[in-house]
């Protein structure tokens, strides 16, 4: 039915068309002969086919421009007088014989130009008389094509001021009359056509009546044209009268066209003087009128406008452009109730950034138009419509985006309220891109009552707000929420210590409330940038020491205490360990024993308590023995309890290797380089033998297991690098001047490993050869070098050059002498026991640089040796399985001496080099200076008998597979030692130290460890940024093995 | 004269319950006037008869519709004007003409379409006898003249009526029958500028349906004048179409129980189209100038009436027709050229 429709009407289209040539063909004789009256009835005839009601408006237009082409030609006609010898006064009667209407009128249209044109009759009079007679059409399309038609032909008529057809002196109110009311009738046919046909074409016909609004909204365009509309008279008569008639047409499409065609096409400066009478306007509208895109693109044009020049902003001021549209909003939105909550916070959002773009200094007016918001919000609870909430994020985000300084939203006070209408999805994005804000600005957030504001703000992110089931989260999106809630914390700053800690006190408080899975992320920045408000408070004691200072070290290791409980109560373990150790060297800087004391209680409670799995155990114990090992602020007795307690966890580790690495680790904790520092000869050397007895045990058992099992070589060489590793440690201490550890000791050690070595030389891979033949050089360097080193170890060197014949061992060492130097330099990381996180949160530029160099170095060693992969297998395997104490080394900047040491760059450099030179340069690794020992060439052979005593001397246990109990602590300290630590806790500790944690857990403590590391250095930016290429350290281990 | 306008005032005044008297008016056939021609050319008139007018030159011509429809020029009079001229008698070649004497008479005839053959002359005072009985044997011209002859009625040419003005020359004869010439001439009588001339204001409709208002602004029209008018909607529940407005021309013949109306449009002029909303007014402006009208004509020698009407006339779409008929009076004015 529908085709036919559409069939018929291209059908009647036709006929119409044929209709029209058919006449104008007549026309055209009866012009050719001048033959008035026919041209008068043929085009009459002609301009019938326009009565027509069966076309759309489309094919109506159609037919129309036929029409008006052929009127072209009769006006033409028309004007010259010659040709018809009838005055235009008469011609103007004789159309109007015509019996029909709608040709009569046409007819009368073109005359009337041509009498106008004429200048017989004034142009207004002539206007005057057409617009009013063309009120005969009240057919709404038929009318409106007249009406065009008349608007057309009497455009460049008006009696406009400058115009040929200009009148007396209201000539400018006439041509704005007619202009005018053309333009209400066109409307009010326009409107009418909603009503015309059924219900169910109604659709259609809305169709079809959009498609004509250009032809009403041209006349708008006309008047904007007309010169003498001035803004006196557009404010008095054309606006208003527009207005009006918008108004009273009451019809929905209309009244949105003709608003947005008013916005269009009149100048912006009227606008802005006329805003009053304007927006007075839209309350008065359908309620169904689509207001916001309209005023929002008034308030856009008006922003541009002020965005276009400065000189316009004082009259933006002067006519109060923002309240009044701020009122007109409210009272459209209280005008129509039904409007969807989405459309009015478009229009906030329209109004918020004409605010924005015009006042950007006035935040109160942005904090306004929020208010306002509020409180249409405030009749809901929760917004459910996804538009109305992305409208929400744009408004919310719209200051964000203007102000680079996120303080300046603070301020806002209605700025949470809006936020809290917001789901938890929605408020969660929300302040991730606040603090993408921030962090993009890298604006500081400097009072507490900001970042009071600001958490609020944030609190999606903080806190779980309801019962949302954690298992719908994305770990993944999750953590990277919790990580930029971690790097605000960061920006939060102020130099006055005070205030610096009621921040710290505000953070706290919130991300107290943030549950167990959110304190992980949160609590490591925030007890780092305490740590900095602390080492501040340090810097400027010497200058302002008061004890009524609110913001005492003391106090803030108080809310740390608080602080990181709550964390290791989540449970985090490892992390709170760490926090723990850092807090503790925190408080040593700040000559705080007993704080520190409390500390590493703390740290060793939670080793004991919670620290189950073994890699993290040993982890975790080299991370305490490297603080502990800079400690400087204990007594005696206090740290003789922790160094105790720590020598006592590292013997009793799992795995023989672990125990030995630990136990070396520790005899560190008894010869401090400092000045007044610890030097207790002799239980380093205890704790040497220990290791040695441990090593020794571990091989032990590896050559009874050997027949059985496989993997024996393994066990051969961790076992053969430790030895060498303890070679160093000795050589070390050799150095250092300890008296328990003389060279015949050292000399013992060497033969120990020669014998070892040759033991196992059919498989043994030549990584700990070229270990220790570094070793041997760096004893023949400093025998050369002379002086007091080459004294000390001239014993050595005599004995050395007696077993001068051993070269066979490994003959090739010497060619590849560069290689081996480098891999020497791998495996050495072990060595050093950790001071890691001491010095993560150094965050001072200039030794954070420092560190840097050695360690860009390193990574360039590790590259270099990779090709050799046979060779880089074995020290790499086991650096793999503990990455945490291998990179702490790398660090660790050791204990320096300057004798000692060799600039790792320059053995990688030159690699040729046979002795590399000694340097008085500073910080560097004991793996470096070990590369330097490595000058020896000379390859000892061991002897059986030195072998013998050796082992005599050492180990006096059988072997074991695990020394675990009590007796493990005596080896060391004796009984006197249960007297002195009478700790209860470490007593209860001490059995429950044990492997009994399940072993499922320590994949996913790996996994955590290793994320809160990434967090921590991700979140603690520059204090912590050299952790970074510890992580790519790691990374490349991984490949290599 | 002047009896006219205050006749036509009265009327307009209301006071129409004027009485025709019942009038036989002859009428003429044309089946006869044909038979006429045939009988003078079986019996071949022995003279021919011409009429000129002494102004003839100068006299303005307009045109005459006969009954054989063809127009003819005819000169133009009006009331208490002279009329004069001459009359040839001119006798066929070698014929003696023997008559009773020779006569002209100005006759006012009323002739009513349905009653055949019956005229009706109102006006026969004026009869000039030109020649006493005798023989003519050659042409011989009369002068005559009907000075200030009182016309008190226009020609007029409707449906079922004719009012004509002739000169009727006469040869009377005894045996032979006498031989007749006529010569039509036109009158037309000129009123002047009505000194009360009401718009007409009516407001009217259907209770519910359609209330309309409409306004011509004069009751009395001449001619050529142009009617202007609006119409304004104060109910509108039916869907429009278009609106015309016609004038119609209701001409009554004879009296009493045998009176006979007859009705024309004269003029269908359309005034709207589409539909009209409450509080639309529409203008109007008709010229009447394209249509033959004649002065209305109330009561012509209580023999016939010609009346004049706008009617306004509202077509809804189910072409159902909504109208409302208004007498206008129509009057010649003198023309001042």
């Amino acid at each position: 039915m529908i085709l036919d429709g559409i069939g018929d009407e291209e059908k009647w289209l036709a006929e119409g068309i044929a209709g029209i040539q058919h006449h104008a063909f007549y026309m055209h004789r009866a012009l050719d002969a001048n033959n008035l009256r026919d041209a008068l009835k043929y085009s009459a005839l002609m301009l019938s086919e326009l009565r027509t009601s069966r076309l759309s408006p489309h094919k109506y237009y159609d037919l129309y421009m036929r029409a008006f082409d052929e009127l072209r030609k009769l006006e033409m006609f028309f004007k010259d007088e010659s040709r018809h010898g009838v005055s235009i006064v008469d011609l103007y009667e004789l159309v109007q014989h015509a019996g029909n209407i709608l040709p009569r009128l046409y007819l009368l249209c073109t005359v009337g130009s041509v009498y106008i044109k004429s200048k017989e009759a004034p142009a207004k009079d002539v206007l005057k008389d057409l617009v009013e007679m063309c009120r005969a059409i009240q057919h709404p399309m038929r009318g409106l094509f007249l009406r065009s038609y008349l608007s057309q032909v009497s455009r460049d008529k008006l009696p406009d001021i400058g115009s040929e057809y200009e009148g007396d002196a209201d000539t400018v109110m006439d041509a704005v009359d007619f202009v005018l009311q053309n333009f209400t009738e066109m409307n009010k046919l326009w409107v009418r056509m909603q009503y015309q046909g059924p219900g169910r074409v109604r659709e259609k016909h809305e169709k079809e009546r959009s498609e004509l609004r250009d032809l009403v909204g041209k006349n708008l365009h006309v008047l904007s044209q007309i010169e003498g509309v001035e803004l006196e008279l557009y404010k008095d008569t054309v606006l208003p009268r527009v207005l009006e008639q918008v108004i009273n047409c009451k019809d929905e499409l209309a009244q949105y066209y003709l608003m947005d065609c008013i916005i269009q096409v009149f100048p912006d400066e009227y606008h802005l003087q006329t805003l009053e009478t304007l927006l007075a306007a839209f309350p008065q509208l359908q309620p169904t009128v689509d207001i916001k895109t309209v005023l929002s693109q008034l308030m856009e044009r008006l922003s541009n406008y002020a965005a276009s020049s400065t000189d316009v902003l004082p009259e933006f001021l002067q006519v109060e452009a923002f309240s009044k549209l701020s009122s007109a909003i409210g009272r459209v939105i209280e005008a129509q109730i039904d409007m969807p909550i989405v459309g009015s916070i478009s229009l906030y959002v329209s109004l918020l950034t004409f605010t924005l773009r015009v006042h950007p200094d006035r935040l109160d007016y942005v904090d306004q138009v929020l208010g306002a918001c509020v409180k249409k919000l405030s009749g809901t609870t929760k917004l459910e419509d996804n538009r109305a909430i992305k409208q929400v994020v744009a408004l919310l985000s719209a200051p964000l985006e203007k102000y680079d300084d996120i303080v300046t939203a603070l301020t806002l006070s209605n700025y949470p309220r809006v936020m809290d209408h917001l789901d938890n999805g929605t408020n969660k994005v929300m302040a991730v891109v606040i603090i993408q804000s921030i962090m993009k600005n890298n604006s500081c957030i400097s009072t507490a009552d900001k970042v009071e504001v600001l958490f609020e703000l944030i609190k999606g992110l903080i806190k779980d707000l309801d019962c949302t089931s954690a298992d719908e989260l994305d770990e993944e999106d999750f953590g990277e929420e919790q990580n930029s809630v971690a790097r605000l914390i960061h920006m939060l700053y102020n130099d006055d210590p005070e205030e610096m800690l009621k921040i710290l006190c505000t953070v706290k408080k919130h991300i107290m409330s943030g549950g167990p899975k959110r304190l992980p992320f949160t609590v490591p920045p925030l007890i780092l940038s305490a740590l900095k408000l602390v080492r501040r408070l340090q810097g400027q004691d010497g200058e302002v020491v008061g004890e009524e200072m609110p913001a005492t070290p003391k106090k803030i290791f108080q809310i740390l205490n608080q602080t990181i409980e709550a964390l290791s109560s989540v449970p985090s373990p490892e992390l709170a360990l760490r926090l723990y150790l850092e807090c503790a060297e925190a408080a040593n800087d700040c000559d705080l024993e007993p704080v520190a004391y409390e500390f590493f209680t703390q740290a060793f409670v939670l080793y004991e308590e919670e620290v189950a799995d073994s890699k993290a155990q040993v982890t975790a114990i080299h991370l305490i023995i490297g603080t502990l090992q800079r400690m400087n602020v204990f007594g005696v007795e206090n740290r003789d309890t922790l160094t105790h307690k720590a020598t006592g966890y590292s013997a009793k580790l799992l795995k023989k290797p672990d125990q030995c690495r630990a136990v070396y680790a520790c005899s560190h904790l008894f010869w401090v380089d400092d000045q007044d520092g610890v030097k207790d000869g002799e239980r380093v050397l205890l704790c040497l033998k220990r290791a040695l007895r441990i090593a020794n045990a571990a091989q032990q058992m590896a050559s009874v297991t050997r027949g059985s099992s496989g993997p024996v070589t393994l066990f051969v060489e961790i076992l053969n690098k430790l030895i060498h590793e303890f070679c160093i440690r000795y050589l070390y201490f050799f150095e250092k001047g300890n008296p328990q550890i003389t060279s015949a000791a050292i000399q013992g050690l060497v033969e120990l490993i020669k014998t070892e070595m040759q033991s196992d030389s059919t498989n043994v891979s030549p990584a700990p050869d070229a270990f220790f033949s570094s070793t041997l050089r760096y004893i023949q360097f400093q025998k050369q070098k002379g002086g007091v080193m080459g004294e000390k170890y001239s014993p050595i060197k005599q004995k050395k050059g007696k077993k001068g014949e051993a070269k066979g061992c490994c003959p090739k060492k010497i060619e590849h002498e560069a290689d081996q130097l480098e891999r020497s330099d791998i495996t050495n990381e072990h060595g050093l026991p950790t001071c890691i996180e001491n010095n993560s949160y150094l965050s001072d530029g200039t030794q954070s640089s420092k560190k840097s160099k050695p360690l860009i170095v390193r990574i360039k060693l590790l590259k270099h040796s990779e090709p050799d992969a046979s060779l880089a297998c074995s020290p790499s395997g086991r650096v793999d399985l503990l990455p945490p104490e291998r990179t702490e080394v790398v660090l660790a900047p050791s204990q320096p001496s300057a004798e000692t040491n060799v600039e790792l760059r320059q053995v990688s450099s030159k690699p040729d080099q046979d002795l590399p030179c000694s340097t008085s340069e500073g910080i560097e690794t004991i793996g470096q200076k070990r590369s330097a020992s490595a000058a020896f060439e000379d390859q000892i052979q061991s002897e059986d008998s030195l072998h013998a005593t050796l082992i005599e001397n050492w180990i006096p246990p059988p072997i074991q597979f695990a020394d675990v109990g009590d007796g493990d602590e005596e080896w060391l300290f004796g009984t006197k030692y249960q007297n002195r630590c009478g700790s209860k806790r470490f007593k209860a500790a001490d059995n429950e130290v044990s492997i009994s944690r399940p072993f499922q857990m320590r994949a996913l403590r790996i996994a955590n460890a290793a994320q809160q590391m990434a967090s921590v250095t991700r979140g603690t930016s520059t204090s912590l940024r050299k952790e970074t290429p510890r992580l790519q350290v790691l990374q490349s281990l991984d490949w290599w093995s | 004269m002047n009896s006219l306008p205050l006749l036509q005032s009265l009327c307009s005044c209301g006071l129409s319950g004027y009485n025709c008297h019942e009038t036989f008016i002859v009428l003429i056939w044309r089946i006869s006037n044909l038979s006429q021609n045939y009988l003078i050319g079986a019996f071949k008139p022995s003279c021919n008869i011409s009429i000129t007018f002494s102004d003839a030159k100068t006299r303005k011509q307009v045109p005459l519709k006969k009954e054989s429809g063809q127009a003819v020029l005819v000169p133009l009079f009006q009331s208490q004007e002279n009329i004069s001229g001459k009359i040839s008698i001119e006798p066929i070649q070698g014929k003696k003409v023997e008559h009773n004497g020779v006569k002209v008479e100005l006759l006012g005839q009323i002739e009513m379409y349905f009653d055949r053959g019956n005229f009706y002359d109102f006006t026969s005072l004026a009869v000039r006898e030109l020649d006493v009985p005798g023989e003519l044997y050659e042409k011989k011209t009369y002068p005559f003249e009907f000075s200030t002859v009182e016309m008190p009625y226009e020609t007029y040419n409707g449906v079922n009526v004719r009012l004509r003005y002739v000169l009727k020359v006469t040869v009377s004869r005894g045996y032979a029958g006498s031989i007749v010439e006529y010569q039509d001439f036109v009158v037309r009588n000129y009123s002047p500028p009505p000194s009360i001339n009401n718009s007409i204001k009516m407001e009217v409709g259907i209770e519910d349906c359609l209330h309309i208002e409409f306004e011509y602004n004069k009751s009395k029209y001449h001619l050529k004048d142009v009617i202007i008018g609006k119409i304004y909607f104060l109910l509108v529940r039916i869907k429009i179409k278009n609106m015309d407005l016609e004038i119609r021309r209701r001409e009554s013949t004879g009296s009493g129980p045998s009176t006979h109306v007859e009705t024309e449009t004269l003029a269908k002029f359309e005034l709207m189209d589409g539909a009209p909303v409450r509080g639309e007014s529409i203008p109007i402006r008709l010229f009447l100038s394209p249509y033959e009208l004649t002065p209305t004509h109330r009561n012509i020698n209580n023999k016939f009436s010609v009346k004049y009407y706008l009617n306004l006339v509202l077509v809804d779409e189910e072409d159902r027709r909504y109208f409302k008929q208004q007498e206008i009076t129509i009057y010649r004015l003198q023309e001042t050229s």
